[in-house]
Formats: structure tokens, C-alpha cells, sequence
């Protein structure tokens, strides 16, 4: 842990600054630096490069931005309400529940397109209350239970979006790209759609701190102290369910992000969600966006779904944290 | 202030208590004692609410157990548990600030009093020199001590501790309950408290409950409850009552 928390945050904050600037620059050809400021504070540029900055890179940038604080904010509060360190929306089958609703709008019904968002929360909440009825005995959580049953219902979610995927087969190539957590085709629209149902649940997640912080006592002790322990989690639930399923209805299935990085949150500053909330938004953001800008400069001009890249560095970490950790 | 009327409550349809009357007056400090698996730790815990009761009333104040508000009966009785888990990431001085839950609003920060009390409550518990410890460093006596000072900083008329001498070292068993002594008797506050030691449930009380098996074998004031003939039915062990100083005390054979 470190000694001063500020410093933490504002180092991040930096770091992240740097990614955003890396992924807007880098890409199929590079934009120097002073053309991007250029673009930003209004100066005349070339066509095509105002074109690649603000149609191509910036959507795109803050998809990985967005995605990667909500996933990662998401795995923050779960990890709380369920007080396992193995908690992820992910891992639990809540990204595939709300990945189910999410491609059936956009392969079935794309009317309801802007709604796609809700619909991905529909379906990851409809999940979670799924697998607390298997994962609850004796009226507790039971940790390993809750894990089993997350493995099955993400296995069982998975078939079913096949099944759909199969049966509209003329598209399969774009689903199969957007299953595996891509940025690519976000278009202007879509950022902005993310961007705002995303801003919206962070904010929200923030009042929910003190809730998060209750949660590290032992039921009863909340219970004393004149809180409803159920209504509690269950709201702290309902938020990270959300933020999942935001970062699930545009880019699909990412895991790791909030797996891994609230750990790497916790280890640098701490259990206390103050601190430990905000930071680990940060992080999650900074990880996504070197994970897709490391992508770009290593395969390009190929395209790697970037949830790909994410499981291939996360999955590692996350198996040198369970060594050191668990 | 606390009224208990026939209370009864049972675990896998096993009765642990059966049909329970007590009354706690206002400003007074009851020791309940017993032999273990009596049902002492059930009873607090039915009127703290922790637990869901087969049949009998519980009034707090004048008021049923179950019209309150959460938030307001946490303001009205604190209930220090006799097993203080120990939290990952939580502080001691976390843990006291907690204690100030049951007075925050909604969007609301810790306000000056808050503070105050905070404060107040760790110097009280003599929590100072590891307060931004974490409490799975502490050992179990400070982490008693922390708990303690969560449930002081609840500012309740009504003070509930299940053993809150265990783990201690006896130095801080005695300021413990000197330190409950004295808020009761300068605040006013109402005590309950299970004590496992006999001789620190008659030196501090005015009121002692004894129980066995689940009923109440005794109910009054201290000093004229304990005699060497219930001391034999309830633990049986031989010993004199005897007066050392003005306080009552046993003295086992």
C-alpha cells in the first residue's frame, strides 16, 4: 500500500491521460502529437487527419476509456457485496447474461437498438438473482457454490447466444468479433451512447461507497448498526450489474478487468473504498486502453479483439495474484 | 426501559428459551449470568433483533421492538457482540467512525459532531496509539477495546455487551467495565451485560439475571439475589458470599 494516496491518484490519472494520447495517435498510420492538440483546440488540420482523430480514434479511445471503468468499477462493488476476492462479473456468468439479451436485440430485434443498454441490464440482472437462489444455503452465500454456479450459467448462457448466433448465421462474423470484446466498428454514436449510460452508473456507483465500506464488517455488526444487510447488497448488486452490462452492450464479453484490477487497486491503495473505488475505475481504464493501443502497434494492421488481449495479459496476472493471495 | 414478556425462541425446533419475562429499568446496569449454552447470548440477541423470535413481545422505550426504524433503534441501543470479527482493510479508527451510521444521512458527510464523538470515544478506550491500524493486526483485547468504541459512539440510552471482558488482559477488564460503570452512571445510560466472571457481575451490577437452560432461575437486585444456595443450584460449586470492601463477592471452596 502506498503512503500517500493522492499522489497514487493523481500519478494515474497522468498515466491514464498518456494512454488516451497513445491510442489516439497510434493506429493504421500515426498522427503526430501537435496535429492531434491541433484538432482538439480548434487549429485548421488536414482533412483526413481531423477525419482519422475525431471519427475514428477519439469513439474508439473512449469506448476503451469507458469500458474498462465500468467493468472495472463493476468488479469493485461485486467483490464487496459478495466479500470474495474471486468475484467478477465475468466469472459469475453476468457478462454472458446480459451478452444473451444484448446480442439477441442486435442479431433479432435492432429496433431496439438504443435500448441496448437496458437490455443488457435485463438480462445480467435476471442472472445475478439466478445464481444467488443456486449459490445461497443455510441463508449465507456460499463462496464455492457461487463460483460452480457462475461457471454453469456462463456455460449455459453461452450456448444459447450460439444458438442464436447460428440461426443468423449472415452476421456471424460480427458477432462472433463483438462476443470476443472488439472496439473495432464503434462508431461515433455508439461511444457516445456508452458514454453517457457509463458516466450516469459511475456517478451513481460513487454514493454508494459508504455502503461498500459497511459491507466489509460481519452481517450481524451491520445489522447493529441500522442497516438492512439484504437491501444493502442488493442495491450494491443492482449498480454493478449495470456497469457490466453497459460495457457488455457495446463491446461484449470482457473479463479480467474487473477480476484483476480492484485487486491491483486494493494492493496499492487499500481496502477503503473511498479511495479504492475511484482508483480502481482509473486502473481499469488505464488497462484497457494500453491493452487495446499495445494491440494496434504489435498486429496492425491486423485487428485482435481486444478482450483477446486483455484475457492474454489478465489471465496470467490474475493467476500470479491467486499464488500470492488467496 | 426494556421489556421482555414470554418470550420464546427456539433453533431446529430445539427451545433455547422458553417462555422469558424480564424488565430492565432505565439507568440501570444488569449483569446476566449463567452457565454456558444457558441462553444468555439468545435473549441479547432477541432484543437487539439479530434473531427472529417464536412468540412473546419485546418493548424498547415503550415502543414494540419491531415499529422501530433500524436506524433508530441503532440509535437507541447499541450491542456489542461477543465475537469481533476481525475485517480485512478496516482500521480501528474505521470501525469508530462506523459507529456513527445509524446519525448519517443520505449524501450526507460526517459533520463536526461526529467528529467529536469519534474522538471522544477513542480516547475513552484508549484507542490513540493504534488507531490507523488495521484490526487484523490488533490482538484480541484492542480489537475488543475498537469494537467497544463503535458501540460508544453510537451515543445510545441503551448499552447491550455480550462478555465484553473476554480476551482482555485483566488490567483492561477492569477499565473496561469501570469505563461502562461510569457511563452509566454519569450518562445515565442503561447497561446490560452478560459476564462470565461471577465476582465482576456483582461488583458492577445493581441488577443481576441468572439463567439456566433457558429460563430465568432469578431476577432482582444484586446484592440480595445472590446467595450461596443458588451459587450451588445454577454452577453447582460450593462457596460463601461474602463482603469485602462494601462489595459482594463469592469465595469458592
Amino acid at each position: 500500500m502506498v503512503k500517500n494516496k493522492i499522489v497514487a491518484t493523481v500519478a494515474a490519472l497522468a498515466i491514464l491521460l498518456i494512454a488516451l494520447l497513445i491510442n489516439i495517435c497510434y493506429g493504421g498510420s500515426t498522427v503526430g502529437l501537435k496535429d492531434v492538440i491541433d484538432v482538439f483546440i480548434g487549429n485548421p488540420v488536414k482533412d483526413s487527419t481531423m477525419i482519422i482523430v475525431k471519427e475514428v480514434r477519439l469513439p474508439r479511445a473512449i469506448t476503451g476509456l469507458m469500458v474498462g471503468a465500468t467493468l472495472a468499477a463493476s468488479g469493485t462493488l461485486i467483490k464487496a457485496v459478495m466479500r470474495n476476492p474471486l468475484a467478477d462479473s465475468g466469472l459469475l456468468g453476468i457478462q454472458s447474461g446480459s451478452a444473451l439479451v444484448a446480442i439477441f436485440i442486435i442479431l433479432v430485434a435492432p429496433n431496439l437498438y438504443s435500448y441496448l443498454p437496458v437490455g443488457a441490464f435485463i438480462g445480467g440482472i435476471i442472472t445475478y438473482l439466478i445464481l444467488i437462489v443456486l449459490a445461497v444455503k443455510d441463508g449465507k452465500i456460499q463462496s464455492l457454490r457461487l463460483v460452480l454456479a457462475g461457471v454453469a450459467i456462463s456455460a449455459f448462457m453461452g450456448s444459447m447466444i450460439g444458438l442464436i448466433t447460428i440461426y443468423n448465421s449472415d452476421e456471424l462474423e460480427s458477432a462472433i468479433s463483438w462476443l470476443n470484446g472488439s472496439f473495432v466498428g464503434i462508431g461515433g454514436y455508439d461511444a457516445k451512447l456508452l458514454t453517457i449510460y457509463g458516466v450516469i452508473a459511475l456517478i451513481v456507483s460513487l454514493f454508494l461507497i459508504p455502503k461498500c465500506n459497511l459491507l466489509l464488517l460481519d452481517d450481524s455488526t451491520i445489522e447493529n448498526l441500522g442497516e438492512n444487510v439484504s437491501l444493502v447488497r442488493f442495491i450494491v448488486a443492482t449498480v454493478a450489474v449495470f456497469l457490466s452490462a453497459v460495457s457488455v452492450a457495446f463491446v461484449g464479453i470482457v473479463g479480467f478487468v474487473g477480476l484483476v484490477i480492484p485487486h491491483v487497486g486494493k494492493l496499492i491503495i487499500g481496502q477503503n473504498h473511498k479511495w479504492l473505488l475511484p482508483f480502481s475505475t482509473l486502473l481499469g481504464s488505464i488497462f484497457v486502453l494500453l491493452s487495446d493501443g499495445i494491440q494496434k502497434l504489435v498486429f496492425s494492421p491486423m485487428e485482435i479483439p481486444v478482450g483477446i488481449v486483455i484475457s492474454f495479459a489478465g489471465a496470467p496476472f490474475f493467476l500470479y495474484l491467486l499464488r500470492k493471495e488467496v | 426501559m426494556i421489556e421482555v414478556k414470554n418470550l420464546s425462541v427456539s433453533f431446529n425446533s430445539k427451545a433455547v428459551l422458553n417462555n422469558l419475562s424480564i424488565e430492565i429499568k432505565k439507568g440501570s446496569f444488569t449483569a446476566i449470568i449463567g452457565p454456558n449454552g444457558c441462553g444468555k447470548s439468545t435473549l441479547v440477541k432477541a432484543v437487539a433483533g439479530l434473531i427472529s423470535t417464536d412468540s412473546g413481545v419485546i418493548i424498547v422505550d415503550g415502543k414494540l421492538r419491531n415499529k422501530y426504524k433500524r436506524k433508530e433503534f441503532a440509535r437507541k441501543v447499541a450491542f456489542l457482540m461477543q465475537f469481533g470479527t476481525s475485517c480485512d482493510g478496516v482500521t480501528a479508527r474505521d470501525l469508530v467512525e462506523y459507529g456513527r451510521n445509524p446519525y448519517r444521512r443520505l449524501f450526507k458527510r460526517q459533520t463536526k459532531e461526529d467528529e467529536e464523538i469519534i474522538e471522544w470515544a477513542i480516547e475513552k478506550t484508549h484507542l490513540r496509539e493504534f488507531e490507523n491500524r488495521m484490526l487484523n493486526k490488533l490482538s484480541g483485547g484492542e480489537r475488543q477495546r475498537a469494537f467497544l468504541a463503535m458501540a460508544i459512539a453510537q451515543q445510545t440510552e441503551v448499552l447491550i455487551l455480550d462478555e465484553p471482558t473476554n480476551h482482555l488482559d485483566i488490567k483492561y477488564q477492569y477499565e473496561t467495565l469501570n469505563l461502562v460503570k461510569k457511563l452509566n452512571q454519569e450518562s445515565n445510560i442503561t447497561v446490560i451485560c452478560i459476564l462470565h466472571d461471577i465476582n465482576q457481575a456483582l461488583r458492577y451490577s445493581d441488577n443481576i439475571i441468572v439463567m439456566k437452560e433457558g429460563r430465568i432461575v432469578t431476577n432482582g437486585a444484586t446484592e440480595t439475589c445472590v446467595t450461596k444456595e443458588l451459587m450451588q443450584d445454577v454452577y453447582e460449586i460450593k462457596c460463601d458470599v461474602i463482603k469485602r470492601r462494601g462489595v459482594c463477592c463469592i469465595d469458592v471452596f
